[in-house]
């Protein structure tokens, strides 16, 4: 008996120690207590909200995709770390999209957390519909890299 | 000569003013009376004119406002959004409402649905209302010069996504925020581009994110505010010329959370604020150039975290009392300047009996330095071992900054 309550409690453990390892997907955003991992604001928005994955399964919790971008940019940590980059639809918020395939739609009518008026959606149908009422110009992830650069006078390490 | 011309002419004003005639002047329409609903006096007034609203509940929708009219509630008349919509939408200048209980503004997945919307106006009021529930509660847009006080506002949301800013700012200036108690909103005061406003004399409590919150924003100032259990404390970043003074930080305990987060600020000056009982008094990221002074720091875990890449920051005539730790940080580079602060945990001597202790203090202490790179470490605090490293290093240092010391410790707290 109490050996089969050992054996039960150490294949928990074991599970628990697995599912951290294989944990390469991102996980919902934890409004309230994530922080930034650039600008230390506490997430409360999460259509705004992007993730980056290390190769070790470590996740950073971003507020805003210009903050992801410019996390990319500035090398906080090395290109050949990153194992994959995810933004929010900003459509539905439990969906994340590959930053790299993500449609961005760029309006000074968004008022996005860091003020860089930018929002992703997973298909280009949806970019469009958004563009015809917000106006603005749809950008690819490169572009949305350059611009947070651009526009913060970032400086690459 | 020219005194006389002065003279003739407040004459002719005084003459022109006395002349104007008494049909021009305010009528009074009073909704629950004469009118049925707000937005028929609305419709019927004339710039200048006073709506006054008497008890009542009303249900409308979007009131929009654009005459210049005095809006004035008696006997707490209700105005109410229903959950649907926003409730006043201000669009003329110097309307002034006050005295109306505002509430239910609807939550909105796309809009910034607001209470009382100040939308590209110059010298509004919004003075002594109360706001209930509303997703946002006075949000200004692209205006300047209005005055939003003694106002309470009170929302009751437990989840962010579905919370609002309380006070909330958009590209403005020469605001002034003053005397209002803002509860369980997203953050209690938020300013995002916001230049040469004014918060003083408000509390702001128990809301989901931050107390007050400053984003891109320029030559502000705060002061006499309480800021308190809020989930993550205050945060000024991004934000050049700040002074906050005579404020109190109070019971924000979390992970996350501060007394005051300072991220890219600068040219800044932080005096004669008490920082009680916070995870951390201030911390500081990428900030330049600020005089912190004259600061009460007690029973916080960390009174201050420096990071490294903060510089020129002059840390002086604080008093550090019964915090876990008093200074902290992540590097053995320091840029910037500890003097005659009091330490509780000073254990010097002073023989000249000037005041100032003749050993200086070095208020990093090794286990923070290895808390800050290993959190769970914490749980060793106060052990045996973890004592005899720290008198290591207090002979020896090797890990902890040795430029980050406080050559001028005083003896005595610093009264302010």
């Amino acid at each position: 008996m109490r050996t089969s309550r050992l054996y039960g409690f150490s294949l928990v453990i074991l599970a628990l120690l697995f599912a951290g390892c294989g944990a390469h997907k991102p996980r919902p955003l934890q409004l309230g207590k994530d922080q930034c991992a650039y600008c230390s604001m506490v997430v409360s928005d999460p259509k705004f909200g992007a993730e980056l994955i290390t190769t070790k399964g470590k996740i950073y919790p971003f507020d805003a995709i210009e903050c992801l971008a410019a996390f990319v940019y500035t090398n906080e940590i090395p290109k050949d770390q990153i194992q994959s980059m995810w933004v929010v639809d900003f459509e539905d918020i439990e969906k994340f999209v590959p930053a790299e395939s993500a449609f961005y739609l760029h309006s000074p009518q968004i008022r996005s957390p860091m003020g860089m008026s930018l929002l992703a959606v997973s298909t280009e149908a949806q970019a469009l519909r958004l563009q015809k009422q917000y106006d603005g110009e749809i950008l690819q992830w490169p572009q949305v890299v350059a611009l947070v650069a651009e526009q913060w006078k970032l400086e690459q390490r | 000569m020219e005194v006389g011309t002065t003279v003739r002419w407040l004459f002719s004003i005084a003459l022109l003013i006395a002349l104007v005639p008494e049909s021009a002047q305010a009528t009074r329409r009073v909704v629950g009376e004469e009118y049925s609903s707000i937005k028929a006096a609305i419709a019927a007034a004339t710039a200048g004119d006073t709506i006054l609203i008497t008890a009542g509940h009303y249900t409308e929708g979007p009131i929009y406002v654009k005459k210049r009219l005095t809006i004035l509630g008696q006997g707490n008349p209700v105005v109410d959004g229903a959950g649907q919509t926003e409730v006043f939408v201000i669009e003329a200048d110097s309307v002034v409402i006050r005295k109306i209980v505002v509430q239910r503004a609807g939550v909105s997945f796309m809009q910034d649905n607001a209470g009382i919307r100040l939308e590209k106006v110059q010298h509004c009021v919004v003075d002594s209302c109360i706001l209930l529930d509303n997703f946002f509660g006075i949000y200004a847009a692209e205006s300047a010069f209005c005055t939003i006080q003694n106002n309470t506002l009170i929302a009751h949301s437990v989840r962010e996504a579905v919370s609002g800013n309380g006070i909330h700012l958009w590209y403005c200036k020469g605001m002034i925020i003053r005397n209002n108690r803002i509860r369980g909103h997203r953050d209690g005061i938020y300013f995002e581009f916001v230049e040469s406003s004014l918060i003083e004399h408000n509390l702001s409590e128990q809301n989901l994110r931050y107390g007050l919150h400053f984003m891109f924003s320029d030559s502000c100032q705060y002061r006499w505010n309480t800021f308190r259990r809020n989930g993550a404390g205050v945060a000024v970043m991004y934000t050049r010329r700040v002074l906050m003074e005579r404020n109190v930080f109070a019971y924000n305990w979390g992970p996350s959370s501060y007394g005051l987060l300072l991220k890219e600020i600068s040219d800044s000056r932080i005096r004669f604020n008490r920082f009680i009982r916070n995870s951390e008094g201030i911390h500081s990221e990428g900030s330049s150039r600020i005089e912190i002074d004259s600061n009460l720091f007690q029973q916080n875990g960390w009174a201050m975290v420096v990071m490294a890449n903060s510089e020129d920051l002059y840390i002086h005539h604080n008093s550090f009392i019964g915090n876990s730790f008093d200074v902290s940080t992540n590097s053995r580079h320091n840029f910037n300047r500890f003097a005659y602060n009091f330490w509780d945990q000073y254990r010097g001597y002073d023989l000249d009996r000037d005041g100032i202790g003749d050993v200086p203090y070095h208020p990093v202490r090794l286990f923070s330095l290895l808390v800050q790179q290993n959190p769970p470490l914490l749980i060793l605090l106060r052990s045996f071992l973890i004592d005899l490293l720290e008198i290591a290093e207090q002979v020896f240092p090797v890990l902890t900054p040795e430029t980050l010391v406080d050559q001028y410790p005083l003896l005595h707290e610093v009264e302010f």
